[in-house]
């Protein structure tokens, strides 16, 4: 009886602290719709991790993974009054993240069409060749080998295991049925696995 | 090895039956290859969850404030070309709604509908075509 009253307890206080992080959101935002500044100062210092995380997971460390950081807060700045605070504002800016980041793949993808840039798969095969040189860095191959995901198991992935969302928020997140997402998220983790065997003992 | 993929993923993402639990942990015990395979899978994950980059490049807050100033000074309101392009709209629209009042006449007035008299060219009979090269021949002579 005495640990499901604790139990009653913590989860009180968990809600509390997450009502409370909520209305200072909206307290931010409504600040900011009212012309100040630094209230959304406020927005972007608080978020940029999270943004960055996600859209850096998604686009990779390029100039690009910057200028789609500053469109998503710009994007929301835009639409700031249409958020009713259905979902917590650090959702709602990754959900921006995420669609924006699947923009700029398209738009990667018919450059790369029209262009003579190195597709990412090359400079894969690069860093497999580089695997003697100690030039190889765990996290530059990672974050290549989750380059070369699909976008739609990639987006699951850097959702689930990058930024620790739950499965069903990354369903919520993604609008996508939590089946579908489990599906994608094992797939992409086979992917990885696959991609990422040759170096596994130096990892 | 396929199983012990499936069982792993879902004890990391999901949750296993009673029955599924057993099956992993023996086979966790008793199968080496498994036990390897389930720490592949354990050290990818891992390893993805550490490319986690948590901050854009410096003065990231001063870039979008930056911009956002110079969204909201050139944005004042409507400009000459927004003007232009509203208006180009509506005599695109005007033009087209005359198009097809003038087509849906002339359908209803021609007896003969052709694409022609829909579009109110001028009625070509056969009759029409060789009267004028006979003209054009005998000149003022044919009648």
């Amino acid at each position: 009886m005495s640990n499901n009253r604790k139990y009653d307890k913590t989860m009180e206080d968990c809600y509390s602290v997450q009502n409370m992080k909520k209305a200072s959101d909206l307290d931010l935002i409504t600040s900011a719709i009212n012309g100040d500044a630094s209230s959304f100062e406020q927005i972007i210092n608080k978020y940029e991790a999270q943004v960055s995380a996600t859209i850096y997971g998604m686009l990779g460390d390029t100039q690009e993974a910057d200028d789609v950081g500053q469109e998503v807060f710009i994007r929301f700045y835009k639409s700031m009054d249409k958020f009713r605070g259905d979902s917590a504002l650090g959702t709602y800016l990754t959900r921006i993240a995420i669609n924006l980041s699947l923009n700029e793949i398209k738009r990667r993808k018919r450059r790369q069409f029209f262009s003579f840039d190195t597709p990412i798969e090359k400079e894969l095969s690069e860093l497999y060749s580089d695997k003697e040189s100690n030039k190889l860095e765990t996290k530059e191959l990672v974050q290549m080998a989750l380059l070369k995901l699909d976008p739609k198991f990639r987006s699951v992935v850097v959702l689930r295991l990058v930024e620790n969302y739950s499965t069903d928020e990354t369903a919520i997140i993604l609008e996508l049925p939590v089946g579908t997402v489990l599906s994608r998220l094992a797939r992409g983790q086979k992917k990885l696995k696959q991609i990422l065997s040759p170096f596994m003992e130096e990892m | 090895m396929k199983k012990i993929e499936n069982l792993s993923y879902k004890q990391l993402d999901s949750e296993l039956t009673v029955s599924e639990e057993k099956e992993l942990l023996q086979l966790l015990k008793n199968d080496s290859k498994a036990k390897l395979e389930h720490d592949k899978i354990l050290a990818v994950r891992g390893s993805v969850s550490a490319v986690r980059k948590s901050s854009f490049k410096p003065l990231f807050k001063e870039r979008v404030m930056d911009k956002l100033l110079i969204a909201e000074r050139t944005e004042p309101g409507i400009t000459f070309f927004d003007e232009i392009n509203f208006l180009s709209k509506k005599i695109l629209i005007g033009a087209l709604t005359v198009a097809v009042l003038l087509i849906g006449y002339n359908v209803t007035t021609t007896e003969n509908l052709t694409i022609g008299t829909a579009l109110g060219v001028p009625e070509v009979t056969l009759d029409d075509s060789y009267n004028s090269v006979l003209y054009s021949y005998y000149g003022d002579t044919y009648e």
